[in-house]
């Protein structure tokens, strides 16, 4: 390592001639801090001090005016360049208090007064100071030490300004452009999914923050459930199997949304994380949680103001896409038993013949109907006809899977997508359905129940047909032959299935 | 792969590692990669350790600038995390073109993302530490290189020291202070010597503020409490070190050949070059151990001249360009067979080193790594806060450990 050179004897005037644009025109490149940025500032202009002068030692110390201190941010020593963060308190009328009124603009101090304190200052604005140190020399400065001095701190001064500006400049337009950018997506979105995922990559890529995860309350389920995440090495990402209870238990995520300000992890690590609740009016939709935590960097006032402004939008808009989805869901259900429309019935099963064809895959629909559903409604009144179609449904739907679809297709008359299910699952499923509806208590007025029965007809994908309207007449055909075969019975579609029913009155009181 | 012909700049971003040197050293060095590879300009930025990490940070959430290192310096403990972000560009399918096996087997493996074999950088110099003291200064005191073998003695000679020494100028022990501030390098062989260490064996949770770590770091940081580790104000520590006659001993992984112990260099002090020996870290409770890191060379993901950018690590890695960096700047090679060369006046002192190597540990490689050492560093430096305020009690030194703790722990659980 280095010293810095020591020369002695008279120099002239020009040896203190000094070029700043080595460090005024250092190029800001990065926008999220200006500390890293000053460094490069101050790198290139120590490193042009030390080609002009004799001075072996120097410092800069940045003024908090919230603080009112100093803080180291540089120092050389001894052809070094030393990192540090020391604090340095500004006691009233003390020299550097002076300093920092400008009541001098060269502060010299410690005997033989070889230590020399000038303000940084810039546009009426007070930055900081600069220290500058002979040590070896341990000798007075000259006049014309003096004058070069002043202009180099002048030089820095400005240099320290733009840099300042600069990344300001560019952190404000950020925010603006961030904001103005996902209240347009806010208010172009239908699809919530979508609108989600553009947010969390906006609030990543345009804020830099590590990571955003967002989830949603379920108000069925009482929990808060992982909608997505969006990472700064990964991207996209599913968090869909994060669960949480909605009670105070220790879960910051749920903690936040729940209020319970004794949570650690919402005091202990705010500033890399933050968990914002996402609220419509007085209602909790939601919470997303960003986190700088793998950078270690602070999420600012300004930037936590921005995310909460944000997350005021997002919860309007879930609560919107909430209120449209019931909408839209209201117009594919029936009313009575809640289940899907034919209509929409006949979209999903179109698509899963398109699906099916290009995964070379299969599926079953099954088709059913309540037995001697007429004599019901003639012997106990329709009410007990619509009580039988409702518990119908509950049962069909606690039967099925996730991925099936459920419909009334009419009158006593549902029918069952069954995706992925070849032709023996699908009639195992049937026949379970079948035992399952058979062992219902319908409650009836005076304490008395009724057991109903049903019939199941099933038509397969690709083996009876390829084509959707034609699968659905064959799930007729095999469910006229099950009835045909004495009702309360599942069967696959054959092509001799089609018979006459027999005329039995089953339907008794139990 | 060869490197296209159309004339390049590459930004390279690197630490002070010799100060304002820095620049000067690597212009020079770089001279033969420039005559090697005439359309290719390497620039060379200096920006010190306490703000390389936010730039570098920056970088990766900015992405593509005008300005964006190509390739850059990295602490060996920053890879897995940089990696982990995507920060750097993978090297694995360079394998093939360079000697890997000659690499020190250890820090080579810190190159690699954890629990894949995916290679991110390439080493330039290690940080191995010794302990460097002062024959005169221990004779005049009655004692020898012995009283350095084990944690109790070297206490008990420190104390010594401080005592003898309080009014002289002479400190006793000078911390290595690259990054003005305690480092995780500085308090691991403690842990490790007295059995600790910083995660339980699934790497799921912090082990740092379990006992057997306190009783180590309680032994470091009573060296402070008795002045033997001077402090002025509430973080900052003296900038006087062993080299430049400042202090009695000092744990460093430096080998300043060229400042330091060269006759003529503004940096030469006679009573320092003629007295100085070293010997490997004391030996703790549960064995001796010593910390094992250093800097590599990274290309950077966003470099829109990767195949310049990998030219420039692969020269800066060769052996002979290792050597004569770690010359210039003083600091040691990543190659064990190199160490003897590097010695070559001084035998002895390479033993030690070379000793050293056998005793060495490197952090254990998780993919946040990086960011754990920052909340262990700021923890560290809590510690020292609390010493200069004389409020540093066993009690407060655990609650602010198990603290560490609980963030690291979090950290772990978000990230693995």
């Amino acid at each position: 390592m280095a010293d810095l050179p020591s020369k002695t004897g008279r120099r002239s005037r020009a040896e203190f001639d000094f070029d700043t644009s080595d460090f005024c025109d250092f190029p800001v490149t990065h926008w999220r801090s200006v500390l890293p940025e000053l460094h490069g500032v101050f790198e290139r202009a120590f490193f042009s001090l030390r080609r002009h002068s004799s001075f072996d030692m120097g410092a800069v110390f940045l003024f908090d005016p919230e603080a009112q201190l100093f803080r180291t941010a540089k120092i050389i020593s001894g052809g070094e360049m030393l990192d540090g963060e020391e604090e340095m308190p500004l006691p009233p009328k003390s020299p550097m208090w002076r300093l920092i009124r400008r009541e001098t603009d060269f502060l010299v101090l410690g005997p033989p007064d070889n230590a020399a304190f000038l303000p940084l200052a810039a546009f009426g604005t007070f930055l900081g100071a600069l220290r500058v140190d002979r040590g070896r020399a341990r000798k007075p400065f000259t006049r014309t030490e003096r004058d070069f001095l002043v202009r180099f701190a002048d030089a820095l001064s400005t240099a320290m300004w733009r840099v300042n500006y600069a990344v300001h400049d560019r952190l404000r337009d950020n925010q603006l452009r961030t904001f103005s950018e996902v209240s347009v997506l806010i208010h172009q979105s239908l699809r919530l999914k979508k609108l989600l995922e553009d947010v969390a990559r906006k609030i990543v890529k345009n804020l830099g923050m590590d990571r955003v995860k967002i989830f949603l309350v379920d108000r069925k389920r009482k929990s808060l459930q992982g909608e997505l995440g969006y990472t700064l090495s990964e991207g996209l990402v599913d968090i869909t199997d994060e669960k949480y209870p909605l009670k105070a238990d220790g879960n910051p995520l749920v903690d936040a949304l729940v209020g319970n300000p004794r949570n650690p992890m919402l005091t202990a690590f705010r500033q890399p994380v933050r968990y914002i609740p996402l609220r419509a009016r007085n209602e909790v939709m939601g919470v997303f949680m960003v986190d700088n935590l793998l950078s270690q960097q602070e999420i600012s006032q300004d930037e936590l103001r921005l995310l909460e402004t944000l997350a005021g939008q997002l919860g309007l808009a879930v609560k919107n896409a909430e209120l449209y989805e019931g909408v839209e869901e209201l117009s594919i259900t029936d009313e009575l038993t809640r289940l899907y429309l034919p209509r929409y019935f006949k979209e999903r099963l179109e698509q899963e013949c398109q699906r099916s064809a290009r995964a070379d895959g299969s599926f079953a629909i099954c088709m059913l109907d309540v037995d001697r559903f007429k004599n019901i409604n003639d012997t106990y009144g329709h009410p007990i006809g619509d009580r039988v179609l409702q518990e119908l449904a509950k049962q069909l739907r606690a039967a099925s899977r996730q991925i099936d679809v459920v419909c009334r297709y009419g009158g006593d008359e549902f029918i069952i997508l069954l995706p992925n299910t070849k032709a023996e699952q699908a009639l195992q499923f049937a026949q379970r359905l079948r035992l399952r509806v058979r062992d219902v208590q319908i409650p009836l007025p005076h304490e008395q129940a009724l057991q109903v029965g049903v019939s199941i007809g099933i038509a397969v994908y690709p083996e009876h047909s390829r084509q959707a309207e034609e699968l659905i007449r064959l799930a007729d055909t095999a469910l006229y032959g099950a009835k045909s075969g004495g009702r309360n019975d599942a069967r696959l579609y054959s092509p001799d299935a089609r018979r006459q029913a027999p005329e039995i009155n089953d339907v008794q009181p139990s | 792969m060869s490197a296209s012909r159309k004339p390049v700049e590459l930004q390279f971003w690197v630490m002070p590692n010799a100060g304002f040197e820095t620049r000067h050293i690597l212009r020079h060095l770089l001279d033969r990669f420039h005559k090697t590879h005439p359309n290719i300009r390497v620039t060379p930025e200096v920006f010190p350790w306490s703000v390389a990490w936010d730039r570098l940070m920056n970088v990766i959430k900015d992405g593509r600038g005008p300005l964006c290192p190509d390739v850059f310096q990295i602490g060996s403990t920053w890879t897995c995390t940089l990696a982990f972000l995507g920060a750097l560009r993978e090297l694995t399918p360079r394998l093939g073109e360079i000697d890997r096996d000659n690499f020190i087997p250890t820090v080579f493996e810190s190159c690699y993302l954890p629990h894949t074999r995916k290679l991110y950088a390439l080493p330039w110099f290690i940080d191995l530490r010794v302990l460097y003291y002062r024959r005169d200064v221990l004779r005049a005191a009655g004692l020898g290189p012995e009283a350095l073998e084990t944690w109790d003695s070297f206490r008990r000679s420190c104390r010594l020291l401080s005592k003898k020494y309080r009014r002289k100028n002479l400190y006793t022990l000078a911390l290595s202070l690259q990054k003005g501030e305690v480092l995780i390098h500085d308090l691991a062989p403690w842990i490790w010597g007295a059995g600790g260490s910083f995660l339980t064996a699934d790497e799921k949770h912090a082990s740092f503020h379990r006992e057997d770590s306190l009783e180590g770091l309680r032994c470091f940081f009573s060296l402070m409490e008795d002045g033997s580790i001077p402090l002025f104000g509430r973080d900052r520590f003296s900038s006087g070190n062993f080299f430049s006659g400042h202090a009695a001993f000092q744990f460093s992984g430096a080998w300043p050949l060229n400042s330091a112990f060269k006759k003529g260099h503004p940096l030469y002090q006679p009573e320092v070059a003629e007295n100085f020996g070293a010997v490997p870290f004391p030996l703790g409770p549960a064995g001796r151990f010593t910390f094992l890191g250093g800097s590599h060379l990274a290309v950077s993901a966003m470099s829109r001249h990767p195949e310049e950018s990998w030219s420039l690590v692969r020269f800066l890695s060769t052996p002979e360009a290792q050597l004569n960096h770690a010359r210039a700047v003083g600091t040691l090679p990543c190659r064990a067979s190199e160490i003897p060369e590097l010695f070559g006046e001084y035998p002895d002192i390479g033993r030690v080193f070379l000793e050293s190597l056998t005793y060495a540990r490197i952090l254990p490689q998780i993919p946040t790594l990086g960011t754990v050492e920052r909340v262990f560093s700021r923890c560290a430096m809590d510690v020292v806060k609390m010493i200069v305020d004389k409020g540093c009690t066993p009690a407060k030194l655990q609650n602010r450990m198990a603290d560490a703790a609980l963030e690291t722990n979090y950290i772990l659980s978000l990230y693995g």
